[in-house]
């Protein structure tokens, strides 16, 4: 989805990501090979066959940001600092225009360097504005038990499988 | 024979015939989710009406794919080296059951044509990277459906080291 694109929020794509943010939880659990994973799973069938493709790859994006919730998430990252400089500008501008679809796409390919809780309160922000409350509070609420030390496994260096790459185009595709 | 992609659960080696959209057969009204074809009032499917999603590529598939649709195991993926860029985004959402797979049959060029006597391919007229499995002519909807999981031998699992190089 292209982010200067207004997102339609359709009664499918809402049920989806609703059941997508389930799914996650049993994530966190340690429950994604169940039989209840796997019957909502089923359950997800219904609005996913409704989706368009533009709710389809917004849904790829909110479940790839929703890996962050189990310090799992696969992101792009870059350290060059004319780069950062460049990042932190196109944030502040997506931010200002409330583009934010810009915003999640920015924070899928970020600085190395950039906090994970401000990268959770930057998608809590987005997802809020976009009319996902839930999505919103569940990265919200993983900001602040990181911030009272609840969640010692929140890293700044989220995941094994982290891309360094010349210019930020992980998540543009 | 179009080489055909779809992504299926797996059942004893070959893919799992049914009446779903993660199975080898179509989605009829009354069943889960929005109908891949509709009967008429006598039962009769046509030519041209819709039929069983596939894409003439793992990576057009898999970009069309839900995150549930995407099998969970596949995010391991999202750091090979020859992946496609626009892939990256796609697989790191990966959320599915580990039954499913991707399969693929077939050989020729994706273009409109015969896949049997009783099935043929549509490329789908907005979006020449998905198309439909639909039946050849004017048929009652149980053997539309027989003829598309009689194609379960023709399956197999594609080899998805090969998506970088397949896409270029």
């Amino acid at each position: 989805m292209s982010a200067d694109k207004p997102l339609q929020l359709s009664p499918h794509l809402a049920e989806y990501v609703r059941l997508l943010l389930d799914l996650h939880r049993l994530f966190i659990q340690g429950k994604e090979d169940t039989q209840e994973a796997d019957d909502l799973r089923d359950e997800m069938e219904v609005p996913a066959s409704y989706l368009s493709r533009e709710e389809v790859t917004f849904a790829q994006g909110v479940s790839g940001d929703l890996y962050q919730l189990q310090d799992d998430e696969i992101c792009g990252r870059f350290d060059a600092p004319d780069q950062i400089q460049e990042w932190e500008a196109r944030l502040r501008d997506a931010s200002g225009q409330d583009d934010w679809l810009a915003v999640l796409e920015l924070e899928r390919t970020r600085p190395s360097s950039r906090p994970a809780r401000d990268v959770l309160l930057s998608r809590a922000l987005a997802y809020e504005k976009l009319g996902f409350p839930d999505i919103a509070s569940a990265f919200a609420e993983y900001a602040r038990r990181a911030a009272c030390g609840s969640i010692p496994a929140v890293q700044d260096q989220p995941h094994s499988l982290v891309h360094t790459r010349a210019s930020g185009g992980f998540g543009a595709g | 024979m179009p080489k055909l992609f779809r992504v299926m659960e797996e059942e004893n080696g070959q893919p799992r015939v049914g009446a779903s959209g993660r199975v080898l057969g179509v989605r009829l009204p009354g069943a889960v989710g929005k109908a891949d074809i509709e009967p008429d009032v006598e039962g009769y499917v046509y030519p041209g009406t819709g039929g069983m999603s596939v894409s003439p590529s793992a990576a057009a598939l898999l970009e069309r794919l839900p995150p549930s649709m995407i099998p969970k195991h596949f995010s391991r993926l999202a750091d090979h080296p020859f992946l496609p860029a626009a892939l990256r985004p796609v697989l790191r959402s990966a959320a599915g059951k580990s039954t499913l797979c991707v399969w693929t049959m077939g050989e020729g060029p994706f273009t409109a044509g015969f896949i049997d006597d009783d099935l043929a391919l549509r490329v789908d007229p907005g979006d020449e990277q998905h198309g439909f499995v639909e039946p050849s002519c004017v048929m009652m909807v149980e053997a539309f459906q027989a003829a598309l999981h009689r194609t379960r031998d023709a399956w197999s699992k594609a080899d998805l080291l090969h998506l970088g190089k397949e896409t270029g």
